[in-house]
């Protein structure tokens, strides 16, 4: 597509990809209009849990030790990064190989995976952008945000966001991949939307989940996408436990940056065998 | 060309009520022989709103209730939502493809055809993954209905099958409200009807813990409240001075009906270019 | 077989159809402007056009892209509402009565198939029958009778989409003739097709027109499809009418301009002058000489013939040979689709 076709050689390897990002940042751009409406979607349930918990929180300092101010801030702020990566992202790739102009893709000389990652940046600037404008407009308008207790902790906070981003499109990405193998979109991306929110802590602060879901969490990289971003920022994270939770994303990502190529060749040689 | 042939009339109720369900079952056969996409939609259809359910357990899992309302009351409100909803999508869902119809001037075959354009576009997808979201509905209900103080009596029964009813049909009748923008506004994407189709969300929960703003929202504007608090009242025998606009629900169902009509008569004009 | 009272099976009287297009500049600016200021133009694409179409006739509907064939289509079949005027089809408003006028026609859509994707043609068709309330009688026999003439048999286990564009338009075409409806309307129909399917199809619609007395009107670009199918041409430029007849008087009502080429016995380069005087009391006449050995004479047939014109130059330019370019038809509609073409009129000239 010409996201791709556009990307021109570049000196340096990762020139490509940054044309690619710019140019999905200029598609998104184009379709601003539904990019707001979006994310306004996303903030319904703000809405609606903001709500609840006003009235839940009546005759109660904390739930699951956080207070309504840090409840609420947990929602806002894990709604917010939960928007930056929106559903165009898979929805896109699934497409792609529906129709199967992703063989376009597989004969360029580009890193599929990579360019996913690209294009999620393209669409999370501007969709990004509205969301946590948004939600900080709402933040400060409506309710008394806290910001982070220190420079250091915000600094902690925004590479732990960075680093959840690339968590969440490499999953995307593996799950976009059964396409291959089922050619349906509409039932994966509802089960990758669901499965993300939960395991993610975004539907609700981790604590307040089951037992046996809670140690799923713990195992899986999803958490890393909301729920350890969103803790650190909340404070209470001594220095050390900070550096261990980023160094958990990090780990988490070079595995899944590993995973993800090896399973697009598998992807790549199932398309092969059943002749594409 | 023969001219003995009795001379063919506007097709009658009986017939169009046929053809409904000769189209919808086309419909479902299609969708039914792509068999891999068939189980993902269910799949993929359940585990978001069996996510919708952790999420709700959750929120529980510290508070005993809120606002006066269990979380099985709460479960109840869901079933409520989820049993229409997907009858709706098994039935009713073409109107989300009226965006692409228009489009494509696809549409202009629906109108050389001896039938209503409606009947043709609602019949225009059947979507299976509503099987999923009646199914769980159903076990919801059935789960909730025991766990709460619900007396069942023979009225009551009636009561639900009417409710269940006029609920399906509004569901229904907004599924074209909010789809028929594209006459309007006929760019290729647009999150618009998805944002005011996702709001049923607010109605799962009890109107009790919203501002204003909102309760009229989902009373007023776009009556969601009718298909899940109102008739909970009734059926929980809540202490509530709304309680009676449980009874009204069939009422709410026949406005939003007539003004969708209304505005798809309208909507029709304009795509024929009436008054310019 | 034509209907006995002789009324028009389509008529259109004042037939006008104006669209109104925002006009804004672009990007944010223009769009926040627009909101509060909105402006709009209107463009006519169908300017107070008058049609009379009797049952039986075989019309093409011929005009440069924009000039408003498909609008014009849209009115008739009852898509479009117009602005202004009038149209009739059988006697009913097309628009007003959308559902009995559906009974009255079948619409072939180029490129587009109405047929079910996903499921046997043969099942289509079927739904077809009950849509448009046939009896099984009726159905089975003109089903049958399509399928042997179009040669289906072999697509009817097929789904839609499974099919090339060749086989679904023949399956297009059958699927909106299964109600025997009078008229027939083909949008654009043989785009794509190769040769040996377009030929197929014009058999078809000639058989079907000739036999049965189908109306059929007809846009198209192919000129093979006109020329082959229609005796009757209407030619539409900027939502005008500008022609009305049969397709042989195109001809005379367009062709006027003809050339004149001379071959000459001895390299003469000053011919052209000789030429000219020679001619110098005709109108509408010009002179060339792209070599030595040749000439060339452009006139207006309708003015003057080319034996008058010979005899004028006979004596002053020795020619050895001559040839005659006259405009087929086929040039004349290429000359209105590329705009080119000349509506002068002079006295002498037309229909």
């Amino acid at each position: 597509m010409s996201q791709v076709a556009a990307a021109g050689k570049g000196r340096h390897p990762a020139q490509r990809y940054i044309a690619i990002a710019r140019i999905a940042l200029q598609q998104t751009l184009a379709y601003r209009g539904t990019a707001v409406f979006t994310v306004l979607i996303l903030f319904l349930w703000i809405g609606i849990l903001f709500s609840f918990w006003g009235s839940a929180y009546e005759g109660r300092e904390r739930i699951a030790g956080y207070s309504l101010d840090e409840m609420r801030t947990y929602i806002l702020l894990a709604y917010a990064i939960n928007a930056l990566v929106g559903w165009r992202v898979g929805s896109g790739m699934m497409a792609r190989i529906r129709t199967g102009e992703i063989v376009i893709d597989m004969i360029r000389p580009l890193n599929y995976r990579t360019t996913q990652l690209a294009i999620a940046v393209g669409n999370g600037i501007v969709e990004g952008f509205i969301s946590f404008g948004i939600a900080i407009g709402l933040g400060l308008l409506f309710f008394d945000i806290e910001p982070p207790e220190s420079s250091l902790v915000s600094m902690v906070f925004i590479i732990s966001v960075l680093l959840g981003f690339v968590t969440k499109v490499l999953v995307i990405f593996l799950i976009s991949l059964l396409t291959f193998w089922t050619l349906q979109g509409v039932g994966l991306m509802w089960a990758q939307q669901s499965v993300i929110a939960i395991l993610s802590g975004t539907l609700v602060p981790l604590a307040l989940l089951p037992g046996w879901l809670r140690v799923i969490t713990e195992i899986l990289p999803l958490r890393g996408i909301v729920a350890t971003p969103v803790s650190i920022y909340l404070g209470g994270t001594s220095g050390l436990a900070m550096l261990g939770f980023l160094g958990l994303q990090v780990g988490w990502l070079a595995l899944l940056w590993w995973f993800t190529d090896k399973a697009w060749i598998r992807a790549f040689r199932a398309v092969e065998i059943q002749g594409g | 060309m023969p001219a003995d042939r009795h001379a063919p009339s506007r097709p009658s109720i009986g017939l169009l009520i046929r053809f409904y369900v000769r189209l919808q079952l086309l419909q479902l056969r299609t969708a039914i022989e792509y068999n891999t996409d068939f189980w993902i939609g269910i799949v993929g259809s359940a585990l978001m709103h069996v996510s919708g359910l952790v999420f709700i357990s959750a929120l529980f899992s510290q508070i005993p209730e809120v606002e006066g309302w269990t979380v099985w009351e709460i479960a109840l409100l869901y079933a409520l939502a989820l049993i229409p909803k997907g009858v709706t999508e098994l039935l009713c869902d073409g109107p989300w493809a009226l965006r692409a119809l228009v489009n494509s001037g696809e549409f202009d075959r629906l109108l050389v055809r001896p039938l209503p354009p409606s009947l043709q576009t609602a019949t225009r997808i059947a979507s299976l993954h509503g099987l999923g979201q009646l199914g769980l509905g159903i076990v919801v209900f059935s789960m909730a209905s025991s766990r709460v103080e619900l007396d069942w009596t023979i009225w009551k029964a009636l009561f639900l099958a009417m409710i269940l009813t006029s609920s399906a049909i509004m569901i229904g009748a907004i599924n074209f409200l909010v789809n028929m923008i594209a006459f309007w506004e006929p760019s290729a994407q647009s999150a618009i009807p998805t944002l005011f189709s996702t709001m049923i969300d607010f109605a799962k929960f009890p109107l009790d813990i919203y501002n204003v703003l909102i309760r009229g929202l989902i009373t007023v504007v776009i009556p969601y409240a009718f298909i899940t608090y109102f008739p909970a009242l009734v059926l929980l025998d809540k202490d509530s001075s709304m309680k009676w606009l449980g009874y009204c629900s069939p009422l709410a169902t026949a406005i939003v009906v007539a003004v969708t009509s209304f505005l798809w008569r309208i909507g029709i004009n304009r795509y024929q270019g009436v008054g310019h | 077989m034509t209907d006995v009272s002789n009324e028009p099976i389509i008529r259109a009287t004042g037939l006008t159809k104006r669209f109104k297009r925002a006009s804004r500049s672009s990007g944010l600016r223009g769009a926040v402007v627009h909101l509060f200021k909105p402006h709009y133009t209107t463009m006519t694409a169908v300017d107070n056009i008058d049609l009379s179409i009797q049952p039986g006739e075989s019309v093409a509907y011929v005009g440069p892209n924009g000039a408003g064939k498909s609008t014009t289509v849209k009115l008739l079949t009852g898509i479009l509402v117009p602005s202004e005027g009038e149209v009739e089809v059988r006697g009913i408003s097309p628009w007003r009565h959308r559902i009995e006028n559906a009974f009255n026609m079948g619409v072939v859509f180029g490129q587009r198939t109405q047929l079910w994707w996903d499921i046997p043609v043969q099942e289509s068709f079927r739904l077809l029958g009950d849509i448009y309330q046939l009896d099984t009688v009726t159905f089975s026999r003109t089903f049958d009778n399509l399928v042997e003439v179009l040669d289906l048999q072999p697509l009817l286990n097929v789904p839609a989409r499974q099919l090339s564009l060749g086989q679904r338009m023949r399956c297009d075409l059958a699927a909106s003739l299964v109600h025997s409806p009078p008229i027939l309307y083909l949008d654009e129909p043989s785009i794509g097709l190769d040769v040996a399917v377009k030929a197929r199809f014009r058999e078809f619609i000639r058989a079907m027109h000739r036999e049965r007395g189908l109306t059929v009107m007809l846009t198209s670009h192919d000129l093979g499809d006109i020329e082959e199918l229609c005796d009757r041409m209407i030619m539409i430029d900027k939502g005008r009418i500008v022609y009305d007849g049969a397709l042989s008087e195109i001809t005379n009502r367009f062709g006027w301009e003809r050339t004149l080429n001379l071959t000459l016995s001895d390299p003469t380069p000053k011919a052209s002058i000789d030429a000219a005087d020679a001619l110098s009391r005709r109108t509408g006449v010009t002179v060339d000489q792209p070599s030595d050995t040749a000439l060339t004479i452009t006139y207006d047939g309708r003015i003057v013939t080319s034996g008058e014109l010979i005899r004028d130059l006979a004596t002053r330019v020795p020619m050895t040979d001559i040839s005659i370019e006259e405009p087929t038809a086929e040039s004349i509609i290429r000359n209105l689709y590329e705009g080119t073409l000349r509506f002068d009129d002079v006295h002498g000239g037309e229909a």
